[in-house]
C-alpha cells in the first residue's frame, strides 16, 4: 500500500501531522496483518513501536524490570486483540499507545495496591511531582514538542505532566497540584487545546 | 449532566479517569459527536507526547516477545455460520477454542449467557497468558499416535498449563480427552477438539498430561490406551 494509491483515505483517518502519513499507513497495514496471525508483521511493528510504547512504560513505571514486563505485555495484548483495531476509525500507532498507557497505568494501581497492603504506614504515592515535570521536560526529545509544552501556563504543563507522564489518578492530580477537581479539567482541557494547536494536530 | 460530562474531555484523554468514569464517559461519546472529535484530537496530541519520550527497549526484549507470541493464542473474528458447530479444522494450533461460544448463544434470551461466556473467556485468555509469558515455562511436545501433535506449556509457579493439540484426525461418534496423571491415577481435564487449545490449573503434583480417545460426552476414567503422553 503506498500513499498515493489511497488519497480519498485519508479524509477518515486521524491526521496526527502531514509529515507522518506514510509511516502510519504502513503501521495500519502491519497491525491489520498481525490480526491475521502474521508474525512478521507483527515483529516489524514492534520495531516501529517498541521505542515509544517502552519509552511511556519506562517514565510511567520508572523501575526498568517492571517496564520491560509492561512492554512486553503491551505487545502481547496488541498481538491477541489486534482484530479490534479497525483502520477506518482510528490510526495504529494511537491503537497501541493508548493500549500501552492503559496498562502502564493498570500496573502502577496494582503495584500501588499491593504496596499498600504491605507498606501502609510508609507509601507517599510515588515521586514528588516536581521531579517528575522536570525529567520529564528534560528529556522531551522533541522540539516542537518541548517548544509546545514551554508554552502551556505552570498549572496546564504540571497538570499534563503529571496525568500523562506520571500515571496518577485525576484526583491525586488535584491533591499534588492542591486545586480543586473542577479546575484541573479545565486545565487539562485547556493544555490539551493549546497543545494540539501547537503541534498542528488536526482530528 | 451533559455539560458535566463533558468537563471529563481532558482527564479522559489523559487516562485519568477511573474505570466506571471512563465507561460513563465512553458513552456519552457514543452520543456526542462533537465530542468525538475533540477527544480524537485530545488523544492524538497525547500521543505525541508519548512520542516524545520513545526509549529504545533491551535488545534481549525482541525474541522474548517474539517468542511468547508465537506460542499465543490470538482473539479471532468469528465467521462460522450459526447452527454449524464445529469450526474451521485446519487453524493454526493458536486458535482461542472458546471464540466459537461467541456463536453459540442466538438471540436475546441468549445474551446473558453468552456474556458471562465472553467474560469467562476473557478471564481464560489472561490466565493463559500468565502460563506462557512465564519465566519458568517449560515446553515439550509430542506427536501422537494416529496423527497430530500435542504441545504442553507449563508453569510451576502459576500451577498451571497450557496444552495445545493440532491437526488430530477428526472422530465420529468419540471425542478427545485430555488427563492429567498423578502416579498412574488419572484426573479428567475435560474434552478437546481436534484442533484445540486447554487451560489446566492446579497441576501441582501431576507427572504427566495424557490424551484418550474416549465415547462421545467424554469419560470419568480412561476407557483407552492414551494415544500420548508428556512428561511435566
Amino acid at each position: 500500500m503506498t500513499p498515493s494509491s489511497v488519497p480519498s483515505s485519508s479524509d477518515d483517518k486521524r491526521h496526527l501531522s502531514s509529515v507522518d502519513d506514510a509511516p502510519a499507513l504502513d503501521l495500519d497495514d502491519l497491525l491489520v496483518r498481525t490480526a491475521r496471525g502474521d508474525d512478521q508483521a507483527f515483529a516489524a511493528l514492534y520495531d516501529a513501536l517498541g521505542a515509544p510504547v517502552h519509552g511511556l512504560t519506562r517514565r510511567l513505571l520508572r523501575n526498568p524490570a517492571r517496564a520491560e514486563e509492561v512492554t512486553q505485555e503491551v505487545f502481547l495484548q496488541v498481538w491477541r486483540t489486534a482484530n479490534r483495531f479497525d483502520p477506518a476509525r482510528g490510526r495504529a500507532k494511537t491503537w497501541v499507545l493508548v493500549l500501552a498507557h492503559r496498562r502502564a497505568v493498570d500496573a502502577i494501581r496494582h503495584d500501588q495496591a499491593a504496596s499498600d497492603r504491605e507498606d501502609s504506614y510508609d507509601w507517599v504515592g510515588g515521586p514528588d511531582h516536581d521531579v517528575v515535570s522536570e525529567e520529564v521536560i528534560v528529556n522531551l526529545e522533541h522540539q516542537q514538542v518541548r517548544r509546545c509544552m514551554d508554552g502551556l501556563t505552570d498549572l496546564q504543563r504540571e497538570s499534563v505532566n503529571l496525568a500523562y507522564f506520571g500515571g496518577y489518578s485525576y484526583p491525586e492530580v488535584a491533591e499534588l497540584l492542591d486545586a480543586n477537581l473542577a479546575t484541573v479539567k479545565t486545565r487539562m482541557r485547556d493544555g490539551l487545546i493549546r497543545l494540539r494547536d501547537c503541534m498542528g494536530v488536526t482530528a | 449532566m451533559t455539560i458535566d460530562l463533558h468537563s471529563l474531555v481532558g482527564p479522559y484523554a489523559l487516562d485519568v479517569l477511573d474505570p466506571d468514569e471512563r465507561d460513563e464517559f465512553e458513552a456519552h461519546l457514543s452520543d456526542c459527536p462533537t465530542c468525538r472529535e475533540e477527544v480524537d484530537g485530545f488523544i492524538a496530541t497525547a500521543v505525541r507526547l508519548g512520542e516524545a519520550v520513545a526509549q529504545d527497549p533491551p535488545d534481549a526484549l525482541r525474541a522474548k516477545i517474539l517468542a511468547a507470541a508465537a506460542t499465543t493464542p490470538q482473539e479471532r473474528p468469528t465467521v462460522v455460520p450459526m447452527r454449524r458447530k464445529r469450526p474451521l479444522r485446519s487453524r493454526l494450533p493458536g486458535l482461542v477454542a472458546a471464540a466459537a461460544v461467541l456463536v453459540a448463544g442466538a438471540g436475546v434470551a441468549g445474551y446473558v449467557i453468552e456474556h458471562q461466556q465472553v467474560e469467562n473467556v476473557r478471564a481464560e485468555q489472561s490466565a493463559v497468558e500468565l502460563v506462557m509469558t512465564a519465566a519458568d515455562a517449560q515446553i515439550s511436545d509430542t506427536q501422537l499416535n494416529g496423527g497430530g501433535t500435542m504441545r504442553l506449556v507449563h508453569s510451576a509457579s502459576q500451577d498451571a498449563a497450557v496444552v495445545t493439540v493440532s491437526s488430530l484426525p477428526a472422530l465420529d461418534d468419540q471425542v478427545y480427552q485430555l488427563w492429567t496423571m498423578r502416579e498412574g491415577v488419572p484426573q479428567s481435564a475435560g474434552v478437546i477438539d481436534g484442533s484445540d487449545m486447554k487451560y489446566v490449573s492446579g497441576v501441582d503434583g501431576a507427572d504427566q498430561v495424557a490424551v484418550t480417545v474416549e465415547p462421545s460426552g467424554g469419560s470419568e476414567k480412561p476407557t483407552s490406551l492414551p494415544i500420548g503422553t508428556v512428561a511435566i
